[in-house]
C-alpha cells in the first residue's frame, strides 16, 4: 500500500469518524426538538381548556356528583324548609383533581426520558472519544525492522 | 491504550514482542508470558545447548524416539518445509553447517559482511539423499520417526513455528508485533496497518518499507550469521543441500511475506537458495530481494497478505 492509499485509508476513517458525530448531533437535536415540542403543546392544552372556562377541576364531574346526591337526599317533608346542598367537602376536592395529576406524572415521565436520552447521547460521544483517540495510536503503530534470521 | 514492549537476547539474536491494548486487557502481562514462552522454548530447542531435548533427540540412537509436541511440530515442520521446496529447504544439514564452521551460538557476535563474493552464482540443488523425507511424526504416540544420524536444525523453522505460537496468545488485542531474530508475526483485532522496514545487508539505510495488518514477514540472508571459512574463503549458514557449502546463488538476502512467520521462514530461504531466476515465483505473497550488486527488487504478491510500499 503506497502513501496515497495509506492517506485515503485515514481519509476513510476520518469520514467515519466525522458521520458518527453528525449522527449524534442530529440525534440530540431531535430529542431536545421533540421535547420543546412536547412541553409548549401540554401547556397550550392546558392554557386553552382554562381560558375557555373548561376548568376539568370544575367540570361535568362535579355537576353529576351534585345530581347524584340529590337523586338520593331524603325528600323533604311538605311544608318543611329546601335545605340547599353543602358545599363540597375537602374529601370530594382531593378526588376531583385526579386529572391534573395525570398530567403532572406525564410531564415527569417526559423529563425523564429525555434526561435518560440526554445521558445515553453523552455516553455514545465519550465512546466515539475513546475510538478516536483508538484510532490515533493505532495509527502511529511503530515500525518493526526486520533483519536476518 | 498502553504499548507494552519487550526486547531481550534469545535464538541467538534480539527478540522483540510489542503488544499494544487497553489497561484492562494486561497488555504487559502478556508480553511478559510471551518472553517466557520463547524463552523457555529456546531452552527446549537450541542445538548449542547440549541438554536441550532436540540436542537429546540428534544424539539418541533410536529408530523412534519419544518427543513432547513441541519437538513433534519442529519436526513435523521440517518435514513440510522439504515437502513445500523439494529439498531445497532442508533442515537435516545440521553436520554439514557444523563441517562448515558454524558449531557454537553467535550471539553477542558483531555481523560482519564476507569479504569477498564468489565470482560465480549457483542456484542451489536439493540433495539427492532427501533426508528431510525421512523423518517421520507419530502424532497420536508422540514419537519422531528418523534414522539415526539424521538431525534437525531447528534454525528459523523453530523461530517462525514459535513467533506463530505467541501471535496466537495475543490474538484479541488490538495490535500486536512478534520478531523472533527476524522471523515476524504481525496482527491484531483491530486491522491496522503497520510498517515494516527491512534492513539493508551491508548496513546501510533500509532498503525497503512493507505494511501489513496481518501475517508474517521474515529474512534470510548471508551477510549476518558469516563467517570465514576454510582457506579464508566467505562462509555463512545458508547452505546448498546438494553440496553441503554455503550457497552463493547471486541473492544476498531475501524477505518474504506469508500468511505465519514459518511460510515466511521457509519462502525468504526457498527464495535464496533459488536464485534471482526463480526467486520471484518462491514469493507468492510477496518479498523483497537484494542481490549481490547490491540491486534491490520488489515482488508483487500474486497472493493478499501485503503489498510492497
Amino acid at each position: 500500500m503506497g502513501p496515497l492509499d495509506r492517506e485515503l485509508a485515514r481519509q476513510r476513517g476520518q469520514r467515519k469518524v466525522d458521520a458518527m458525530k453528525r449522527r449524534a448531533g442530529l440525534l440530540r437535536l431531535r430529542v431536545v426538538a421533540t421535547a420543546v415540542i412536547g412541553f409548549v403543546l401540554l401547556w397550550t392544552v392546558v392554557f386553552v381548556q382554562m381560558a375557555t372556562g373548561n376548568d376539568p377541576a370544575l367540570g361535568s364531574g362535579a355537576a353529576s356528583r351534585s345530581a347524584v346526591e340529590k337523586k338520593h337526599a331524603p325528600e323533604p317533608e311538605r311544608g318543611s324548609r329546601q335545605v340547599t346542598a353543602p358545599p363540597p367537602s375537602e374529601e370530594d376536592g382531593e378526588g376531583e383533581s385526579a386529572p391534573v395529576e395525570e398530567l403532572e406524572t406525564s410531564e415527569a415521565a417526559h423529563i425523564e426520558a429525555e434526561r435518560a436520552e440526554a445521558e445515553r447521547i453523552e455516553a455514545e460521544q465519550i465512546e466515539i472519544e475513546q475510538r478516536e483517540a483508538e484510532v490515533r495510536e493505532l495509527e502511529e503503530l511503530e515500525a518493526v525492522t526486520t533483519g536476518q534470521s | 491504550m498502553s504499548q507494552a514492549r519487550r526486547t531481550f537476547e534469545c535464538f541467538g539474536g534480539s527478540v522483540g514482542v510489542s503488544v499494544l491494548g487497553p489497561a484492562s486487557m494486561e497488555p504487559e502481562k502478556a508480553a511478559a508470558a510471551a518472553e517466557a514462552k520463547l524463552l523457555a522454548a529456546h531452552r527446549r530447542l537450541s542445538r548449542f545447548l547440549p541438554d536441550s531435548e532436540l540436542s537429546r533427540l540428534n544424539r539418541d540412537r533410536r529408530m523412534r524416539v519419544p518427543a513432547d509436541p513441541l519437538l513433534l511440530r519442529v519436526a513435523g515442520a521440517a518435514r513440510q518445509a522439504g515437502e513445500m521446496t523439494d529439498g531445497l529447504v532442508d533442515a537435516t544439514l545440521l553436520s554439514e553447517i557444523e563441517a562448515a564452521g558454524y558449531r557454537e551460538s553467535m550471539r553477542g557476535r558483531p555481523s560482519t559482511v564476507p569479504p569477498a563474493r564468489p565470482h560465480v552464482a549457483t542456484p542451489a540443488s536439493p540433495r539427492s539423499t532427501r533426508s528431510w523425507a525421512k523423518l517421520r511424526v507419530d502424532w497420536r504416540a508422540g514419537a519422531i520417526e528418523r534414522p539415526p544420524g539424521v538431525e534437525i536444525d531447528s534454525g528459523g523453522i523453530a523461530k517462525g513455528l514459535l513467533a506463530d505460537d505467541v501471535a496466537a496468545t495475543l490474538a484479541d488485542f488490538p495490535a500486536y508485533a512478534v520478531d523472533c531474530c527476524g522471523d515476524a508475526r504481525i496482527g491484531g483485532a483491530a486491522g491496522q496497518l503497520r510498517p515494516i522496514e527491512i534492513e539493508d545487508p551491508f548496513g546501510g539505510e533500509p532498503v525497503c518499507s512493507l505494511e501489513i495488518s496481518e501475517g508474517g514477514v521474515a529474512t534470510s540472508g548471508i551477510t549476518r550469521r558469516s563467517w570465514e571459512g576454510a582457506g579464508g574463503a566467505p562462509a555463512h549458514h545458508l547452505l546448498d543441500p546438494a553440496t553441503g557449502k554455503p550457497a552463493f546463488t547471486g541473492i544476498v538476502q531475501a524477505t518474504a511475506l506469508a500468511p505465519s512467520a514459518f511460510l515466511a521462514d521457509v519462502h525468504a530461504k526457498w527464495a535464496l537458495l533459488s536464485g534471482p531466476d526463480l526467486a520471484p515465483s518462491r514469493l507468492p505473497f510477496g518479498g523483497v530481494l537484494v542481490l549481490s550488486d547490491g540491486g534491490v527488487e520488489t515482488v508483487a504478491p500474486h497472493a493478499p497478505i501485503g503489498t510492497v510500499a
